[in-house]
């Protein structure tokens, strides 16, 4: 195999947080790599925190499950002692504190976004090295490079959630397009005073992007279709 | 071991491979132990089992394996004497992944998978990477020849889609008998293009009645 197969898992992949009037809403592909096989091609990379607060994971699979689940087990505590939700702020500083304090070891950059009571929805950026920055959208793994100039002409403040959610898809399905580490599935977190709510969106239901060809089950189906021999010709 | 500068790891080659069901488990993995073009062992066991339901295979560094197979053997001693009980499969799950990534610095070179049944009595299979992340899964493949076998078992399990919302059971609803047949014949066409992968197949079936052990002969070349 010329692929390395033994290589640890990372994703490759795009993550993306955007605040909306009213909460935030949470979105990533679903793509796990190692080097250049798809590990995982349904991959879920948007993890909970708590109740009201989710992460999105990019970098090495091992290092952000583990801190994800260092995080989730503080803030369990944390909740107890206060004896009310935990904050989105909190969430995310308990994030950066460990990713900074061990900068030197780890490997990953996260998307911390939810709802609290106190101000709403928020999106905190942590990437590699353990900044933390608060932002109404963040972009973040290798297929944010091709969402940068995207972003800087379609986000605008105050969405509603339905905009917010759709901008989400659009975006991602443009990485998938164009990162090759990046691909399967859109998947949604939306998080709110309301709740929460998951979607996904296939492959097949994103629209098609420049030069991408329809989905077919089988290239038999273009040949019938058309009546030259070339099955890519136009 | 020949050690070329610092290089501390070998890859043994082999395959192993698991597939979940409604009630029962399969796991399975070849038994040849190579270095570079040379067979050290054509009957060599790539597969432990940890608990009464909970069986690990893996192929990577078989040096690692053994070290990994000890030490986990003796958390779950430790267990069963300060909890009076077996370890479930989903717990023994959690054990590997933080046992794999205590070491995330001199990680252990096997590449795992843990097949059984959870509490439910439901087939679980759970899959690793060398540092410890780790999901559960319907099946997994891992090794020289997983590449080959995966796709393979995309296109026949007949697992619904790991893509829906909400998520459906991975588990395959094919039975224990047509499981173990796609296992065969998975290796046999693995070790047609693989050549760390071959000699034997040693398939084990977990169920409700207990562990049932097979061993299948492959082309030795």
């Amino acid at each position: 195999m010329d692929i390395d197969l033994s290589a640890p898992h990372s994703m490759g992949t795009t993550i993306i947080g955007v605040t909306y009037n009213g909460g935030v809403v949470l979105g990533a592909d679903s793509r796990t790599s190692t080097g250049m096989y798809v590990a995982n091609r349904a991959s879920d990379k948007i993890t909970q925190l708590t109740d009201n607060v989710y992460i999105c994971r990019s970098g090495s699979a091992a290092d952000s499950q583990v801190i994800s689940d260092y995080v989730r087990y503080f803030l369990h505590q944390h909740t107890i002692q206060l004896g009310q939700p935990a904050t989105v702020k909190v969430a995310a500083n308990l994030v950066r504190l460990l990713s900074y304090q061990n900068k030197n070891m780890l490997q990953m950059g996260v998307i911390v976004g939810g709802w609290d009571k106190y101000e709403g929805g928020q999106i905190y950026s942590v990437p590699l090295g353990g900044t933390i920055l608060k932002q109404p959208f963040a972009i973040g793994g290798s297929g944010s490079a091709y969402l940068y100039g995207f972003f800087d002409q379609a986000w605008k403040e105050g969405m509603s959630k339905d905009e917010a959610e759709k901008l989400v898809v659009k975006a991602v399905s443009l990485a998938i397009a164009r990162d090759g580490a990046s691909g399967g599935v859109v998947r949604t977190v939306t998080i709110n005073a309301d709740g929460v709510t998951k979607n996904f969106y296939t492959g097949d239901s994103l629209p098609l992007w420049h030069e991408e060809l329809e989905p077919h089950n089988s290239l038999l189906d273009i040949l019938s279709a058309s009546s030259s021999p070339e099955p890519m010709s136009t | 071991m020949a050690i070329r500068g610092n290089w501390m790891y070998e890859n043994n080659g082999g395959t192993c491979v698991a597939i979940a069901g409604a009630d029962y488990c399969v796991i399975a993995a070849d038994t040849r132990l190579s270095v570079g073009y040379s067979i050290y062992t054509r009957d060599y066991s790539k597969i432990c089992k940890l608990a009464d339901k909970c069986v690990m295979a893996s192929s990577g560094f078989q040096g690692d394996l053994k070290a990994l197979q000890k030490n986990l053997a003796a958390k779950h001693l430790i267990y069963q004497h300060q909890h009076n009980k077996q370890m479930s499969c989903p717990a023994m799950a959690q054990l590997l992944s933080n046992t794999l990534y205590y070491k995330r610095f001199f990680p252990y070179y096997t590449f795992n998978i843990l097949g059984g049944l959870d509490s439910d009595g439901k087939g679980c299979v759970f899959t690793y990477d060398a540092v410890g992340s780790y999901e559960r899964v319907g099946y997994s493949a891992h090794g020289t020849g997983a590449g080959l076998i995966i796709p393979v078992l995309d296109n026949q399990l007949k697992s619904p889609s790991p893509l829906l919302l909400p998520a459906k059971d991975a588990v395959t609803p094919l039975s224990e008998m047509e499981a173990v047949d796609l296992v065969k014949d998975v290796f046999a066409s693995a070790t047609e293009r693989d050549i760390y992968t071959g000699d034997k197949v040693e398939i084990l079936v977990i169920n409700a009645s207990g562990i049932r052990q097979e061993l299948m002969e492959l082309r030795k070349d």
